[in-house]
């Protein structure tokens, strides 16, 4: 008995060290949708497609730059700047005409882009399976003590650290910051105090846009992936905003650690229900705490 | 008391007779097309009744039309029960889904109910493509179709009994008392507490309500296809049901059933047109119609309607759900 335990012990230590890397990449997937869905408070089902324009360009980019660590790097500052740019298309053209319309033709516009986005990745690119090699330097596996772990993991978790603590950087400590804080308070009141809200809303989007991308690119550097990652990515990220709570950076960060470990940890504990441990977190969340773990509360 | 025959009396039945007839005239591609675009109808019908009298936007339905599809294989395929009863059973365990989901969402605001719809919908879809009871990826087959049997006309006027049992239900509901208290609860949540409704409980018995029915028309697809597979579940399903309302419009409940024929049709000859476009085109199209026809069809042809034939008109009893922020 004390035997299996102590083999046990690091097991689960192994499943938590996992459990922490995967939350950072969970939250790089979720942080952009969190952002746009705090501000703009917009159900951007686009995101996931935004996600695959950064993973595709990525996996595009991949040979002409060659397989060196500086390439890599380069490759996942540039290639979310396709997914930036179409998120500012869709921005400007389709949502800034339709932020007064009800919510449900907000819905059905984004489903619309979804598809011209997936459509169009997939008569660029086709239907087969791609990945973008990463570099040797970061796929080496890593021992801290007892626990093994992949290189890759812990760099995602490294991109995921810098990339909350830049974002919550911008948010709280710029003058841009306050505007798109005013912006997400109240709209009207932030446009008669001069914030020039239709910038600061495109600027948010493009910026999530762009974070959805960086995401793409990381994962792309991870594992194969094809054109329906985008619709079945979003959902997790959509779970990490319930969970954490409408749209509070802070909350993704939370929610995106829980579920990780959770995931991680389940995984090996209830190997038969692995698949709903993300929903009930999010269940047990939603029962203790309805708007969320650092949400405000807001009834209908 | 006499009375006039009024057109909401007569175009059903017109409907109805045309829609009995139709077989005769059609070519089985068309009568197969036609079975499958009543199913998807009555599946938005099911919808309808949220969206335009409750206000509330689910975008979690397809759990409905996999728990009622899945709730007649597993019956018939792993337990044994008569394919009637199986049919029977599935509206009743896609209710007690709704009431499991609905119960954990009514709660909330508009925007944060339609993500948490999308989030359990979502559940509902993984336990379905993962779980080997289920048939993973792959699903199940193997679905006995009882007195349906493998006849397109017989798939057709399964269809069109299962869309008029829920039209008929859905106009009977929204004519109750019951149908008034869910639009008072869209129309002004605060106020309808005061006036003594319990708003959650009214939302929640109306997607019950909705969850059941749709659960029916998920079991009719699980009988005529015989097989049924995790895509049934998955979210896009649930965007293409919204869809199908805003294609037809929710100023009345033709709009969804028009709306179901449409993108059915829409579908089949686009993807015939254009193979490697489809998914660009039909996107498009979707965009198109949100910011140039926001009323949907039904709305384009009631506004023409009135401007041809310009008398007082009773307000519909519908509207569009309001955004809450």
């Amino acid at each position: 008995m004390t035997t299996l335990l102590a083999a046990s012990t690091t097991v689960w230590l192994d499943q938590i060290v996992t459990g922490i890397t995967r939350g950072g990449w969970i939250f790089l997937v979720a942080a952009g949708l969190t952002l746009v869905f705090g501000v703009l408070h917009v159900l951007n089902f686009a995101h996931g497609s935004l996600y695959l324009v950064g993973a595709y360009v990525g996996a595009a980019l991949g040979p002409a730059f060659g397989g060196s660590l500086g390439a890599f790097l380069l490759i996942l500052l540039i290639a979310p700047f396709a997914a930036a740019a179409v998120g500012g298309a869709i921005e400007v053209g389709l949502l800034r005409p339709t932020y007064r319309r009800p919510l449900l033709y907000q819905f059905l516009l984004m489903f619309g882009v979804v598809y011209v986005i997936n459509g169009a990745v997939e008569a660029i690119w086709g239907v087969e399976t791609r990945q973008l090699s990463a570099p040797h330097a970061l796929t080496a596996p890593v021992h801290i003590g007892a626990v093994t772990i992949a290189r890759y993991n812990l760099f995602t978790l490294a991109v995921g650290i810098v990339a909350a603590a830049l974002v919550l950087l911008l948010l709280h400590r710029s003058a841009f910051g306050r505007d798109v804080r005013a912006v997400a308070q109240d709209p009207e009141m932030a446009a008669l105090l001069g914030v020039r809200v239709g910038r600061v809303r495109t600027l948010v989007y493009v910026l999530g846009a762009w974070l959805a991308g960086l995401a793409g690119v990381i994962t792309a550097g991870q594992s194969a992936f094809t054109t329906t990652d985008g619709v079945t990515t979003v959902i997790l990220a959509f779970v990490v905003v319930i969970v954490g709570g409408m749209g509070s950076i802070w909350g993704a960060i939370v929610a995106s650690l829980i579920i990780g470990v959770a995931d991680a940890v389940g995984a090996i504990a209830i190997p038969d229900l692995s698949v709903a441990i993300v929903y009930l977190v999010m269940a047990v969340v939603l029962l203790v705490r309805p708007w969320g773990l650092l949400g405000r509360p807001v009834h209908a | 008391m006499s009375r006039r025959l009024s057109p909401a009396l007569v175009l059903p039945v017109v409907v109805l007779v045309l829609a009995l007839l139709a077989p005769n005239a059609l070519n089985v591609t068309q009568v197969l097309l036609l079975a499958q675009a009543f199913i998807y109808a009555a599946f938005a019908l099911s919808l309808f009744l949220l969206l335009a009298d409750g206000g509330i936007v689910s975008f979690g339905h397809a759990a409905f039309l996999a728990a009622g599809a899945y709730g007649v294989a597993v019956a018939t395929t792993k337990w044994n029960i008569p394919i009637g009863l199986a049919f029977l059973l599935a509206p009743v365990i896609c209710a007690v889904l709704a009431a499991i989901i609905g119960w954990l969402s009514v709660r909330l605001t508009a925007l944060y109910f339609a993500m948490l719809t999308l989030a359990f919908g979502q559940f509902v879809y993984s336990v379905i493509a993962r779980v080997g009871y289920f048939g993973g990826e792959s699903g199940l087959t193997g679905i006995p179709s009882g007195i349906v049997g493998i006849d397109p006309d017989r798939f057709y006027y399964a269809g069109l009994v299962v869309l008029a049992v829920v039209f008929v239900v859905i106009h009977l509901v929204r004519r109750a008392p019951f149908g008034l208290a869910l639009r008072a609860t869209r129309e002004n949540a605060t106020r309808a507490d005061f006036a003594g409704l319990s708003v959650p409980r009214v939302r929640l018995a109306a997607f019950i309500l909705s969850g059941a029915l749709g659960g029916l028309a998920g079991a009719l697809l699980a009988v005529t296809n015989g097989t049924v597979s995790p895509d049934l579940g998955f979210w896009t399903q649930s965007g293409t049901v919204l869809v199908m309302i805003l294609i037809g419009g929710m100023t009345s409940m033709w709009g969804p059933i028009i709306g179901a024929i449409a993108l059915t049709y829409g579908q089949k000859y686009i993807a015939e047109a254009t193979p490697e476009y489809w998914q660009m085109v039909l996107g498009a199209a979707l965009i198109g119609l949100v910011l140039f026809l926001p009323g949907g069809v039904a709305g384009g042809v009631e506004a023409a309607y009135r401007r041809l034939a310009p008398k007082p008109h009773r307000r519909a009893p519908t509207g569009e759900p309001v955004a809450e922020r």
